[in-house]
């Protein structure tokens, strides 16, 4: 555990300490250390918080790796220890489905001659974390143009796809009521409702295709047009299938981005989404394998574009989290005058309001949904965010 | 020559502005959001509309409809007034 010690409960200390795709060289030392000082541990906590936070993928990987169930003299001392290579083998075997399915839909989008970026779970997971038992993908997110929509929903369609929601007993996909669907369309400019089909296999209960068409929200006053990060994008492979991600300093954006807007959203607070650990994760593996250039390119079209304090927002809690993960400096030129903002939330709802506790308290504290003063507008699934 | 609407239109429009006095006009131009209505009142207005007329709003037209005006729904219900004519959203 690098860095200042966190004022965090024990369980959130563990949890931040073992969410790192390269943990600390002494993490076995440092582990038992910390264990040894707070015997009263709570792992039932531990794997509560490791879930909500999405990183109990990789924290199972780090602990069945370093074998940190077991001291140095051999005592157990973590439980549960068959939970982790459950988990691990399981987010595995899960997104080798899905790599096997959305390998195929890119197949198909590549056919129809659809211009598209994939952002987000794919290209981390495959191109970053580079092992399919670390970081669960929920779905397939596809940033194309808008007037795509028709060709994307074509493909989607004769893949079995349906816009919709699973029935509750999870044997159909059932249209989503019109006010929904107006609401969105009307409503939620950057994204289109997702496409779905049933999995049928405990892993997989649904695939999730999903097109959006900005990285930014609607009302944050910064231009919508993909296209310059269509134009940008990077060729690769995934899922053994030629695709395309964005460019190295276009992930840096949107991870901080849509940091930014996912802490903040109502919807995204109310489906207890908004302050996960993984997304934080996602931000300093960005970091680490940036290069200077890509850096220097970040920088710049972070200030042309004018998304600096949702940069500063997310790289300013980052350090806070992982202080050695953010280049010195590079928070700071993004902060504005008025930092109010940060302990904020709501305001791309229109409704901001503040916080009445702090970052890393509410970060993890399970109750902080119940403390929002107003609730989001957008009908539908909340699964599907 | 004041703009003029089917009954049914008026009747559901003035329903979805609180802030629009009876006693003024229901203008072409009059905008909804000037008015208060926010996103989720828009959407239930667009329902009213659509099941009235039973006319559901096209997919293209949807994504303008902020700052959708009277004469624009009007004219997506097949009711517009009679100083617009042919009154097209987004214009």
């Amino acid at each position: 555990m690098t860095g200042p010690e966190l004022e965090l409960p024990a369980e959130a200390r563990l949890l931040v300490a073992l969410a790192r795709l390269r943990p600390d060289t002494d993490v076995r030392g440092r582990v038992h250390d910390l264990l040894t000082r707070h015997e009263e541990f709570d792992w039932g906590r531990f794997v509560d918080l490791a879930s909500r936070h999405m990183v109990l993928p990789l924290i199972s990987r780090n602990v069945l790796r370093n074998r940190l169930s077991h001291d140095d003299d051999g005592r157990q001392q973590m439980p549960y220890a068959w939970l982790y290579a459950d988990v691990y083998q399981g987010t595995r075997r899960r997104n080798l489905a899905l790599s096997d399915e959305f390998g195929w839909v890119l197949g198909q989008l590549n056919a129809a001659g659809l211009r598209y970026v994939i952002r987000k779970g794919p290209a981390l997971t495959d191109g970053l974390y580079r092992d399919p038992g670390t970081r669960r993908i929920s779905d397939l997110d596809v940033l194309i143009r808008r007037t795509d929509l028709p060709v994307l929903a074509e493909v989607a369609t004769a893949a079995g796809y349906d816009v919709g929601k699973v029935t509750p007993t999870g044997t159909r996909i059932a249209p989503f009521d019109r006010r929904t669907t107006l609401y969105w369309q009307v409503n939620l400019g950057n994204v289109a409702l997702p496409y779905l089909k049933l999995g049928h296999r405990p892993e997989v209960e649904t695939f999730i295709l999903s097109p959006c068409f900005s990285l930014f929200q609607p009302n944050a006053g910064l231009p919508l047009s993909p296209d310059p990060f269509l134009e940008r994008a990077t060729p690769t492979v995934i899922y053994g299938q030629p695709a395309r991600v964005l460019d190295p300093a276009d992930q840096l954006i949107d991870a901080c981005v849509q940091l930014h807007a996912e802490a903040t959203l109502l919807y995204y607070i109310e489906s207890d989404k908004d302050l996960t650990l993984r997304k934080f994760v996602d931000l300093v593996e960005l970091l680490h394998v940036s290069t200077a250039q890509d850096l220097s390119r970040f920088r710049t079209r972070a200030h042309e574009l004018g998304c600096g304090p949702s940069v500063h927002y997310a790289l300013h809690y980052t350090r806070q989290l992982y202080p050695e993960a953010v280049p010195p400096g590079l928070a700071e030129e993004f902060q504005p005058a008025d930092t109010a903002y940060l302990d904020e939330y709501g305001g791309f709802d229109g409704t901001p309001k503040r916080w009445d506790v702090g970052f890393t308290e509410r970060m993890f504290d399970r109750g902080r949904r119940h403390a929002v003063e107003v609730r989001s507008n957008v009908p539908g699934t909340r699964s599907s965010v | 020559m004041p703009d003029s609407w089917p009954s049914a239109f008026e009747k559901i429009m003035r329903a979805h502005l609180p802030r629009l006095d009876p006693a003024a006009p229901l203008t072409a131009t009059l905008r909804p959001a000037d008015q208060g209505v926010d996103s989720l009142a828009l959407v239930s207005l667009l329902l009213e509309l659509e099941e009235e007329f039973d006319v559901p709003v096209p997919d293209d037209a949807l994504l303008d409809l902020h700052s959708v005006d009277v004469g624009q729904l009007a004219a997506l219900m097949g009711c517009a007034g009679n100083a617009l004519g042919e009154a097209e959203v987004g214009r």
